[in-house]
């Protein structure tokens, strides 16, 4: 069975997109890249250690690697990450959950073929409301962990990625599967944890037309 | 009905490469049929009525080229066929055609030069694999000097070396006659 790595942010996307390949490949580990701002157009920003908890709640290994804002740090991130998963975990691929930036993809791609690694994005151009519902429908429980939109409404922020949220995207003609960084997501549960994470603390920071969340306290079971 | 013959050694590839062209057949009303590769095909497998199309698959995925007997068939087919990067791939080398090495990987300014639709258009390639042209062909469009879109003489076979189902999908639209 084809050992692969997982890109994964800990958001809808990069679980959906883990979810699909465990039934077709051996997942060996996951791999996080955490940009230090939330800026980047090629990774999403993180909620920093939660990601730790996913991976404990998923049983698989986790590579982590830090970034800098600048497009040749995080291009040259990656590179060493996925250097570092082949290596110590004996991955043949990648998945990435990569579902319209052709941006995105591209950079994926280029650094999965300078190390000889195949690329498999599950996700690519899925209807994106279907992204949502396909996640929804397999069990998965999502909240929001920052939302950049106009007009901003704060009570959407740590709240679950429900009907009414997607209904208030569609409301404002924001692309409903965030792609664009409209918004993130944290995936709390999915049918492959052994355990739901329980966010126990979080703050909410606001800005003029965003927010984020900041988790303070979240703990498995 | 349109058929659509996979090129993937791997499912979870068809997520990418195969998915999103069934989207596209089926958004205007169309069934959709999906095939292997590794099907040994003849001619009789399609009618000439159905619209084929190759699709493309992973830039390490090279499989399919050990499985060019199943496309034998392409050179006796009357209907409509278009292959996307490995599909290109395919039907050049059924027509004689030799696979040069040279990678194109992002979304760069094409000029298509025939067709309906002239002019410069932004395409996305993921391809390691470049067919060398021969007298079979008429070139329909480039990237620099790299023919990327091309089509049998006297038949309706086409192969396009970018992903049309990334940008250009109307390209998709306008073969199926839709």
């Amino acid at each position: 069975m084809v050992r692969v790595g997982v890109l994964y942010s800990g958001g809808k996307d990069s679980n959906l997109a883990l979810y699909k390949a465990s039934s077709h490949f051996k997942i060996s580990c996951l791999i996080n890249i955490q940009p230090k701002s939330s800026e980047s157009e090629i990774f999403h920003y993180p909620t920093a250690n939660i990601v730790n908890l996913q991976a404990e709640a998923l049983e698989i290994p986790l590579v982590k690697v830090r970034t800098g804002d600048r497009e040749e740090e995080q291009i040259k991130a990656l590179y060493n990450a996925l250097k570092i998963a082949k290596e110590y975990h004996g991955i043949e691929g990648v998945v990435t959950g990569a579902v319209r930036s052709v941006y995105q993809a591209t950079r994926f791609q280029r650094v999965c073929d300078k190390l000889d690694l195949w690329c498999f994005n599950p996700l690519w151009l899925m209807d994106e409301e279907k992204v949502i519902e396909d996640a929804l429908s397999s069990g998965f429980k999502v909240i929001t962990t920052r939302l950049a939109v106009y007009p901003f409404n704060a009570k959407y922020l740590g709240e679950s990625l429900d009907e009414e949220f997607r209904e208030y995207l569609r409301k404002i003609r924001a692309n409903v599967v965030g792609e664009g960084g409209e918004y993130e997501t944290l995936v709390t549960y999915m049918p492959l944890f052994k355990k739901e994470i329980r966010v126990v603390d979080y703050e909410k920071i606001l800005g003029k037309n965003e927010g984020e969340i900041i988790v303070r306290r979240a703990v498995l079971g | 009905m349109t058929v659509i013959i996979s090129t993937c050694r791997y499912r979870l590839s068809e997520e990418e490469f195969v998915r999103p062209l069934a989207g596209i057949v089926e958004k205007y009303g169309y069934e959709v049929e999906i095939r292997n590769y590794k099907e040994p095909f003849t001619e009789e497998s399609f009618a000439p009525s159905e619209n084929v199309i190759i699709s493309g698959t992973a830039l390490k995925d090279f499989d399919y080229l050990n499985y060019l007997k199943n496309f034998e068939w392409i050179k006796d087919f009357g209907g409509k066929i278009i292959g996307i990067c490995a599909g290109a791939q395919i039907i050049s080398s059924v027509f004689g055609c030799r696979l040069g090495e040279r990678k194109i990987i992002g979304a760069f300014d094409i000029e298509v030069k025939k067709e309906t639709k002239k002019g410069k258009r932004r395409a996305y390639f993921l391809i390691s694999k470049l067919p060398e042209l021969n007298d079979n062909f008429e070139v329909l469009g480039r990237l620099d000097d790299v023919p990327v879109y091309f089509k049998v003489k006297g038949k309706e076979i086409y192969g396009v070396l970018f992903h049309p189902e990334v940008l250009n999908q109307e390209l998709i639209v306008e073969f199926l006659g839709l």
